[in-house]
């Protein structure tokens, strides 16, 4: 039993708020509900011990799909697909509960649940987008193959991710943004200020993802549209004070639980997200410092980071010489921080379309830095110091079957010799020479340069 | 019960406004309305002379631009730069790295704040020694705000506009198509990166045009200001992040659009946060003498069909012609070449990367520019790529049009050319301001679509021959979406 408090106004909604009112709470909270079963098969997967923050983040990226992912088209109308499936269940429920409730004057109590179902929803949403952007790990700075590749080689999305990358201090200040609106939304005063800002943060945000096609068009426009609704509750006063200029009534409503279930589920909702913060924050922290999620983890070869011109190519005892447009003739070699090299060559690359965001547990299935980007071949390496051989597979899953053995040697500190079989198994012989100059992203703009 | 605060009503006005807070709103009632603290007044003086110095353009040159205009032949940028002038009073130049980048380049903005606060504080003393001073200002800030309102609101109208009309930021060039993102400057990756998506470059700038056109009007001018706060505030750190550069003009429309919504702020906290009721109070000066509502409509009227409506206008008229040249380069030349053969002193060399002369590769333009990459070094040009005479107006012409070649690095020269399709020659120019004197005088020959043989002279008056082919390649950044194909 609920008793609403004494300045509470019991009059009546008119009709059209009641029915509004039930299609929106229906159509919310079958999307804010877990009933979509492969959530649960998620959920109940997860060693809670030795959670990985990515494993929270994806249940915190919820919502259910009625069509496969593959069945649909990943932009313009069609992506809302699902979509048409949430209003039709939620017109014919709002049908069913407007027969069925003819009597009800209002549905304040319920409206409050319904916002505190959003505001939960929501925050949750921007908060675990908010710390992997904090620590820069959702956009993580560019590798150096991806640095040494033409501009119109990217995919959109690459280039708007790393036009954030690049800024890591602008992406840590977008994530605190982020999770600013988060705590708005956490309590109940500021809510329409954590509304306001989320619908102009992730507003930008959908509006960017359309246009990059970077992904997650319609989950981000549902955020829009939830942060749209919960902003909704203010602008009758807001519209009423600023615009017209008149006397105006403060919210009134403050709900007076006094039965227990309800007492215990505010508490247990509350702590839950309070350590939901704790847990996650602190998760994503540390794998920002020790194995960041995207990026592979092995070390490279002792020495080798760096990019390398070929000088010399020599195939099945021909020597090739240097070419823009010979595609078995390699032009420059970059070495990573971590055991990926990346060749550049003419030879056509069947883009790799995903995101290269997912969780891998190895090196060669991390693919964000050769996803959305063509103009080199990627490929992971196996050191053997001993004898001094490299084994390389190209990590895209389009040419996965490409494997090199080749034996290295320095030369010199920055004169790589490498001699093996190429993917086509024929044999190569390959000088690299390690490049030392000056680019213009890491010279700037205060001082003049010559480059 | 519920609570009232209003600031400008005595005691018991308010209490004969509970009855009221559902009906009309009140007329504010001069006679009775309650005086301005000290600290109000004092706060008002300094905000008012901010606002003065910042809004009221002090420098000479801005009038005799306007004056010297020629009216009959405006371009967009000539209205645009008159709009948009809005900046603190040039104080001191600070010509070390913080001055330009750094904390020290806020320094003119806080002498102008300092300058205010003195003022302020010479304005108290005076009209109490004096005796004269005022109750309250509420008339002078009515007219403080219409200041603010519209100097803002126009500019950053205008502001809006250039992405609107998706001018901006324009789409990669061959040159850049080329480049690899190394070999350019922070600043030109983020501009860059709003050029091949008009759409979503026409939403920012909707954005900013919203901020700024519902300052123009009373009834939005908190969301307006709101608006603006955010988005430019936004601004100016993504500038201070990127070294882009204009983060001293943003920072000073933030703070201004700040001053918009301070008088409306303290009653939306109320209301939301602390859930009292409300009862606004504005003051607005009598206009019902029918000079002064037709003056006030017509300037109105006046000021938003220039500074919205011709202005817009005028930048889809003058759509293009911005940010890269017109000049028309060799017909359907467009595309990057390789160099096939190259003969210098009719001695051929080899490709190699490491070749201080040799041509690695070539671009063509749908405009009259050819690059080439090679191991020369330039200095470079680290300018946000518009026309290099700044201030007000600007000057367009194509070889200074340097969007497309500043702060390219990596060894890419870029020659501004003039074609003689009679003696199939073209004349060159090296497009960067550190290296003008380079010229190239090379005759031109098309054996077929995708072949082309330069020969000539080249900027140290060597004899170069050069063939291009044509590399025929499909960009991924080309595409409208992810396209599985190959590249």
């Amino acid at each position: 039993m609920s008793q609403q408090s004494v300045n509470q106004t019991t009059s009546e909604w008119k009709p059209i708020e009641k029915i509004a009112f039930r299609f929106f709470f229906i159509y919310f909270l079958i999307q804010i509900i877990p009933i979509d079963w492969k959530f649960w098969r998620e959920f109940f997967s997860i060693n809670w011990l030795h959670v990985h923050f990515k494993q929270i983040f994806d249940l915190a990226h919820y919502t259910p799909k009625f069509f496969s992912p593959e069945s649909i088209p990943q932009w313009g109308l069609g992506a809302f697909a699902d979509w048409a499936v949430f209003f039709i269940v939620a017109a014919i429920g709002t049908l069913i509960w407007s027969v069925f409730d003819k009597q009800k004057q209002e549905y304040n109590n319920l409206y409050y649940g319904l916002r505190v179902a959003l505001r939960y929803r929501l925050a949750i949403a921007v908060i675990a987008f908010g710390f992997i952007k904090l620590f820069p790990l959702q956009m993580p700075y560019p590798s150096l193959s991806n640095l040494h590749t033409n501009y119109g080689d990217f995919f959109a999305w690459k280039i708007y991710f790393h036009t954030v990358g690049i800024a890591p201090n602008y992406e840590s200040f977008l994530g605190f943004v982020e999770i600013v609106a988060g705590f708005l939304l956490f309590f109940r005063r500021t809510v329409t200020f954590g509304a306001g800002l989320i619908i102009g943060f992730i507003g930008n945000v959908a509006f960017a993802n359309g246009s990059y096609d970077a992904g997650d068009l319609v989950y981000s426009t549902f955020l829009v549209l939830m942060a749209l609704f919960l902003f909704y509750y203010d602008v009758p006063r807001l519209f009423r004070l600023l615009a017209e200029e008149k006397p105006t009534k403060a919210n009134r409503f403050v709900p007076q639980w006094s039965a227990k279930w309800v007492v215990v589920t505010r508490k247990a909702l509350r702590a839950s997200f309070v350590i939901f913060v704790l847990v996650y924050g602190f998760k994503t922290y540390a794998n920002y410092k020790s194995d960041p999620y995207i990026l592979p983890k092995t070390p490279a070869l002792k020495n080798s980071y760096g990019y390398y011109n070929v000088r010399e190519f020599i195939l099945n005892k021909d020597t090739l010489a240097y070419s823009l447009t010979n595609p078995g003739r390699w032009q420059d070699v970059v070495f990573e921080k971590w055991s990926t090299l990346s060749i550049k060559s003419s030879r056509p690359v069947k883009i790799d379309v995903t995101n290269g965001d997912g969780l891998h547990e190895k090196d060669i299935d991390r693919n964000y830095e050769s996803a959305g980007v063509a103009g080199r071949h990627y490929f992971y390496y196996e050191a053997d110091t001993i004898q001094h051989t490299l084994a390389l597979q190209n990590k895209n899953l389009n040419h996965r079957s490409e494997k090199l053995l080749l034996h290295y040697n320095w030369a010199n500190d920055s004169t790589l010799v490498l001699k093996g079989i190429n993917e086509n198994h024929d044999s190569i012989n390959v000088v690299l020479d390690r490049v030392n100059k000056k680019y213009m992203m890491f010279e700037g703009r205060r001082k003049p340069v010559k480059l | 019960m519920s609570l009232i605060e209003s600031e400008h009503y005595t005691d018991t006005q308010q209490k004969e406004f509970v009855s009221a807070v559902t009906t009309e709103p009140p007329v504010f009632d001069t006679k009775h309305v309650r005086p301005w603290t000290g600290t109000q007044k004092f706060a008002f003086r300094a905000a008012f002379t901010y606002v003065v110095l910042m809004c009221i353009p002090f420098t000479a040159k801005y009038y005799t631009y306007i004056y010297n205009l020629n009216w009959s032949n405006l371009y967009w940028s000539d209205l645009s730069s008159i709009a948009t002038n809005v900046s603190a009073p040039q104080f001191v130049t600070i010509a070390t790295e913080s001055g330009r980048w750094g904390l020290a380049s806020y320094a003119n903005l806080a002498l102008t704040l300092l300058t205010s606060l003195v003022i302020a504080a010479l304005w108290t003393i005076i009209v109490r020694a004096k005796k004269t001073e005022r109750e309250e200002y509420n008339e002078l800030y009515y007219w403080m705000r219409v200041l603010v309102r519209y100097r803002v609101g126009f500019a950053i109208v205008a502001w809006g506009y250039k992405k609107l009309i998706p001018m901006q930021m324009v789409f990669p060039t061959e040159g850049i198509l080329t480049t690899s993102i190394i070999d350019m400057q922070e600043q030109k990756l983020y501009w860059q990166s709003m050029g091949f998506v008009p759409n979503y470059q026409s939403f920012l700038g909707l954005a900013e045009f919203l901020g700024g056109f519902l300052l123009l009007f009373r009834k939005t001018t908190a969301l307006g200001a709101a608006l603006t706060l955010v988005v430019l505030a936004n601004i100016a750190l993504a500038n201070h992040a990127y070294d882009g550069g204009v983060h001293i003009s943003s920072f000073g429309f933030a703070v201004l659009a700040l001053i918009i919504l301070a008088k409306d702020l303290p009653n939306i906290w109320n209301l939301l946060v602390k859930e009292k009721d409300v009862i606004p109070t504005t003051y607005y000066p009598d206009f019902s003498a029918a000079w002064k509502k037709y003056s006030r409509l017509g300037l109105k009227t006046v000021g938003l069909i220039v500074f919205v409506g011709v202005l817009l206008y005028m930048q889809w008229r003058d759509f293009h012609n911005y940010r890269l040249p017109v000049t028309p380069g060799l017909s359907g030349a467009k595309g990057h070449y390789a160099v096939t053969e190259f003969k210098l002193n009719n001695t051929p060399i080899a490709f190699s990367p490491d070749d201080s002369i040799r041509w690695q590769d070539a671009t063509f333009e749908e405009w009259s520019t050819l690059s080439f990459k090679v191991n020369r070094k330039e200095k470079m040009d680290q300018s946000n790529g518009g026309s290099i005479r700044h201030g007000l107006g600007g000057v367009h012409i194509d070889i200074d049009r340097s969007w497309e070649n500043a702060s390219i690095g990596g060894g890419r020269h870029f020659f501004f050319y003039e074609v003689d399709s009679v003696h199939h020659q073209i004349l060159l120019q090296n497009k960067n301001t550190a290296h003008r004197e380079e010229k190239q005088v090379l005759n031109y020959t098309r054996p077929s679509d995708s072949r082309i043989i330069l020969s000539g002279r080249n900027e140290f008056n060597d004899s170069i021959y050069v063939v291009l082919d044509k590399i025929q390649k499909k960009y991924p950044l080309s595409e409208e979406h992810r396209e599985a194909g190959v590249y």
